[in-house]
């Protein structure tokens, strides 16, 4: 038997799969068929076209998808990695504005240490506070100014706010400050009061306190607090006229009328970190209280001020 | 074999002749005939017969070409929708043969209402798939029309046309046993 007898035969036998056959064999010849209106187009093109535009399209979204995938986390890396490199930069920039913070306010207690200086009116050496004693509260400082920069025992010691100390040992190249916090130190002082004019009296340190007490040596009158209290001068050591603080009794006392009062320094000593040394001898602190006390009987005498303080006593 | 080729001859000059009687009737009857005449699809006819002869690839491939010869003559840009019509009638044909054993008239009518209308139904799918309208929708006829009238055309016309065919085709014995088979049906 031949191949095409076989061919027949199983034909014969299965007429569906001859069916199926010739049925796919139309299907091609109609899809060689032109399009009608458009000449240079076949069915089959059209056929093809409209078959596989829905799986092009999903191969091509699904494509899209991955590659967009693919890209995000490629970017997703490179954010990453920028974001690592963005928090270093903000931390080395947060220390860089840190400094430079530090920098302005250093510039600007020193403009102010200036002008308290020129306010002052005597010569002064500014130096900066390397060290402090830790042994007590503040007792001390370090300045990083010596005998070799023209600073002597018993200058004082000012900052932009107030008075912090003076010199109580000097070495070359360094000096060692006590505070007015501090219990071992003492300074003429006086409060200038509208009523009773100047109270004198003597500023100490405290033990274990940041506050200073003042112990009157005229009678007490009645002091509100936040009165200032400036140096007397008559101690030979301080000018007069240097701010000491302001009154600072607890708050349920806010007026006193006791021998001995707490007044809060107003040179930051917590934060001390550039100070002056102030030039000044003991002739010209002689000058200067001699000038204040010139000053205040004028003022006594004085045409104004006359009458209200005769009203006064 | 000699027999086959011979039949092969047969059905290919059947073909041929009702290729042009498809192209050619139309033109040459007057109008009244021409009118229905152009519903008759000669083609399919033989096709259908063809099948009747219980031999599925036969009446398949006689499908394949009677659609390539109207394809071919038709000029329309639909080539293989009438080969695939005239296959589809052709396995038609041949399923109601193979459930009904007995061949007489009524098998043979029942053959070509069911081709007739499958042929229709393929051809106007087609050809609306390709933007194409069939001939003899053209007149303006309505697409139940074309169905209705191809298929009483059809029924008409192949009574006459397998008497004609059973002449070419059956032997002496089978067309004696068939005509033998008829006079006792009508006495």
């Amino acid at each position: 038997m031949s191949i095409a007898d076989k061919a027949k035969d199983k034909a014969k036998r299965n007429p569906e799969w001859m069916l199926g056959i010739l049925v796919v064999l139309h299907l091609i010849a109609l899809s060689l068929n032109r399009v009608p209106g458009q000449p240079g187009v076949r069915v089959l093109q059209v056929v093809l076209m409209t078959v596989t535009t829905p799986f092009q399209s999903g191969i091509g979204n699904s494509v899209g998808w991955l590659s967009g995938q693919w890209k995000g986390y490629f970017q997703l890396r490179r954010v990453r990695e920028e974001n690592e490199w963005l928090k270093s930069e903000r931390t080395r920039l947060a220390s860089e504005q840190l400094a430079l913070r530090e920098q302005i306010a250093r510039y600007g207690r020193l403009g102010q240490l200036v002008e308290a200086g020129d306010r002052i009116g005597y010569r002064a050496i500014r130096a900066r506070v390397v060290g402090r004693d830790v042994s007590r509260l503040f007792g001390t400082v370090v300045i990083d100014k010596g005998s070799f920069h023209g600073i002597s025992k018993d200058q004082p010691v000012v900052d932009a706010m107030g008075l912090v100390g003076r010199v109580v040992f000097v070495t070359q190249y360094s000096s060692r400050v006590i505070l007015i916090t501090d219990e071992r130190h003492g300074a003429g002082s006086v409060i200038a009061t509208t009523l009773a004019g100047r109270l004198l009296g003597i500023v100490r340190g405290a033990r274990d306190s940041y506050y200073c007490q003042m112990d009157f040596i005229t009678a007490p009158v009645k002091i509100d607090n936040g009165e200032p209290v400036f140096t007397s001068g008559q101690d030979g050591i301080y000018p007069p006229g240097l701010l000491i603080g302001r009154v600072a009794n607890p708050t349920d006392q806010p007026v006193s009328t006791q021998q001995r009062l707490v007044v809060a320094p107003a040179a930051e000593l917590g934060r001390l970190e550039i100070v002056s040394v102030l030039q000044v001898t003991r002739e010209q602190i002689r000058g200067a209280v001699d000038a204040v006390i010139a000053e205040e009987q004028r003022l006594e005498k004085g045409p104004i001020n006359g009458p209200i303080n005769e009203k006064k006593r | 074999m000699e027999i086959d080729n011979r039949k092969t001859l047969k059905i290919l000059g059947c073909l041929l002749v009702a290729g042009f009687l498809q192209t050619t009737l139309v033109h040459v009857a007057p109008d009244w005939l021409a009118r229905w005449l152009g519903y008759i699809d000669w083609l399919m006819l033989v096709t259908i017969y063809i099948a009747l002869q219980r031999n599925p690839l036969q009446g398949m491939l006689t499908g394949v070409v009677a659609g390539a010869i109207h394809d071919a003559q038709s000029g329309m840009p639909a080539f293989g929708v009438a080969g695939l019509a005239y296959v589809a009638v052709a396995y038609v044909t041949y399923s109601i043969t193979a459930l009904v054993i007995v061949d007489n008239l009524l098998v043979r009518y029942i053959a070509v209402a069911a081709s007739s209308l499958l042929n229709t139904s393929i051809r106007l799918v087609f050809y609306a798939l390709l933007g194409l309208s069939l001939p003899v929708l053209a007149g303006g006829k309505t697409v139940t029309a074309n169905f209705v009238f191809t298929l009483l055309i059809h029924l008409i016309a192949s009574t006459l046309l397998y008497i004609l065919l059973d002449r070419i085709f059956l032997k002496g014995d089978d067309l004696r046993r068939r005509r033998t088979l008829a006079r006792r049906r009508r006495l």
